[in-house]
């Protein structure tokens, strides 16, 4: 054996021996070529990207079964939408969005432009979806069994990975009827595999960025004298 | 603004986290490493997931506040570099989407930070076709690193003979071979986005092109950048599964989970060999090292890793 190690060694090198670690990136050093190279480009950006456009009252974060950020985006498209949709929105119901989606969270203070990029930078669209009282179920089931994803006008309790209690805009849900919900282009088209949104009875798109939405629903509580604002109120939680 | 010329070590050592074993080992041997400096020695460096997070994230961000940056991790390499005489420095995908950066340039300045920093290959992501096949045609005349991916067909798309399946590196005698596996992209990347993009099995693709480097082109070293996940939904393939179905891969440098590593995780492979699975989260928040020392006695051993830390992120 000692031999045919012995030969191997000639035709390939042997690993004697293998080390890791990892730097965390916080040093106040920069490589100033590196600097001079994206100077430019921030520069550019910036003019748009800088603008100050409201005021966070508190950080928003992700978390699940639900997280202050998801109820932000979810009730801020809730309020944009029955706008969008003028005598349509009495049909709305709520919101479901996925939380890969929601790409950063959103530091106390104040908000900018860049940042609504950094948390929506997807060209994703707002869809309307109609949904079956069947459809709507295993929508449910998906939300429970991924242990709750950003949504508004719905409140449930998590049993098991199953849905319990269910209300759909304060009233139990109830499997006879319609509902409809706003959600993304990207998730009606099988993205996250929400296959309950394939075949839907309808789906109506708004012709509307997800992110341009958030941008102007921060602009007008800014231009109302108000804060940003974002809680936890149960809307979906473990159940005891 | 400070540039790391100016500076000396031992400001540079104090900035930095989790380097003071190596760069305090090179103080505390300086002649030793001066004769010896990159003999038998491959450093590789590796990212994943760097999301077009140019600039480091703001000092008030909740989760990651005033860390990452282009330009610190330039000057890290750097500091490395001056070190090492054979660095391979590797990218496992999503190079793209997640600031304003991408939104405007469309990916055209990683591309060239990448390429000033002197990496060898990256492969593609998911969220690389965020604009589409087109861009990343457009985007390439900015990166003189390969973009390897060894699973997708791309024949019928503007990707056609662009992407290599693999490369081989050699750095100071060291033969390396790199190969690239990419995600299963329905369900995940828009259809309008990925259009006649091929999916083929990633573990097959594996063990052939492990086999095409390591017995037949005699690599030193196999390592596969892989998009697939440390982890997945269901009985899809990830990088823990890839260690242990396939043979003659040294090292996995995965991304997409977006998963903090503290130690590479142990795999046996299917002829019971070591493969070691590392990823360094996202964001260029981290940069990972992994080095291998060679001996030409054939003497093979490998230190061991105990404690395996996992930090998982849940945006892909």
């Amino acid at each position: 054996m000692v031999s045919l190690s012995a030969l191997l060694a000639c035709t390939a090198k042997k690993i004697s021996k293998k080390e890791d670690q990892h730097y965390v990136i916080n040093t106040e050093i920069i490589d100033s070529a590196t600097y001079y190279t994206i100077q430019p480009y921030k520069q550019k950006m910036d003019l748009t990207m800088n603008d100050v456009i409201g005021n966070a009252e508190t950080a928003f974060t992700k978390d699940q079964p639900e997280g202050n950020l998801g109820n932000f985006v979810c009730d801020c498209l809730f309020k944009k939408c029955k706008s969008y949709l003028g005598a349509d929105s009495v049909l709305l119901n709520g919101v479901i969005l996925n939380n890969g989606g929601l790409r950063t969270s959103v530091p106390k203070g104040e908000v900018t432009v860049g940042r609504i990029f950094e948390l929506m930078p997807f060209d994703n669209e707002l869809a309307m979806v109609e949904l079956s009282g069947a459809k709507t179920k295993s929508m449910l089931y998906y939300l429970a069994e991924k242990g709750g994803m950003p949504v508004a006008g719905i409140r449930m309790e998590i049993e098991n990975s199953k849905p319990k209690n269910v209300l759909i805009n304060g009233v139990p849900f109830d499997e006879t009827k319609h509902y409809y919900f706003i959600s993304s282009d990207y998730l009606t088209n099988g993205g996250d595999k929400m296959d309950f949104f394939k075949n839907p009875v309808k789906i109506t798109f708004l012709k509307k960025l997800i992110r341009d939405a958030i941008i102007e629903y921060c602009k007008e509580e800014t231009k109302s004298g108000r804060n940003l604002k974002a809680s936890l109120d149960g809307r979906i939680s473990t159940a005891k | 603004m400070a540039e790391f010329q100016q500076q000396n070590r031992r400001d540079f050592i104090r900035y930095m986290f989790g380097t003071a074993a190596v760069l305090g080992g090179l103080q505390a041997f300086p002649n030793e490493v001066l004769t010896k400096k990159g003999v038998g020695k491959l450093t590789i460096l590796y990212t994943n997931d760097m999301h077009s997070r140019i600039d480091p994230f703001p000092k008030n961000d909740p989760k990651f506040p005033d860390q990452g940056g282009f330009a610190r991790r330039a000057s890290v390499i750097k500091q490395i570099r001056a070190q090492e005489e054979n660095v391979l420095l590797l990218d496992a995908g999503d190079v793209f989407q997640g600031t304003p950066y991408f939104n405007l340039y469309g990916g055209e300045l990683e591309y060239k930070l990448m390429s000033a920093m002197g990496y060898d290959a990256s492969t593609i992501g998911n969220h690389d076709f965020d604009l589409g096949m087109d861009n990343i045609v457009k985007q390439m005349p900015h990166a003189s690193f390969d973009i390897l991916n060894a699973n997708y067909g791309f024949e019928d798309t503007p990707l056609a003979n662009k992407i290599k399946p693999y490369k081989i590196y050699h750095k100071g005698g060291i033969k390396i071979g790199v190969f690239g596996l990419g995600i299963e992209l329905a369900g995940l990347v828009d259809k309008k986005l990925c259009k006649n993009v091929q999916f083929f099995n990633p573990i097959i693709a594996a063990n052939d092109m492990a086999k095409t480097l390591k017995q037949e082109e005699k690599c030193d070293v196999v390592i596969c950048l892989s998009h697939l996940g440390y982890k997945s939904d269901g009985n899809k393939p990830n990088d823990q599964v890839l260690a242990e179905q396939t043979k003659d891969i040294d090292l996995i440098i995965g991304g997409h989970t977006h998963t903090f590593l503290e130690k590479p995780t142990q795999k046996a492979n299917l002829s019971k060999k070591e493969v070691h699975v590392t990823q360094v989260g996202w964001a260029g928040i981290w940069l990972g090292r992994y080095d291998i020392f060679f001996n030409k006695n054939g003497n093979t051993k490998t230190n061991s890793t105990a404690c395996i830390k996992v930090i998982d992120n849940n945006i892909c």
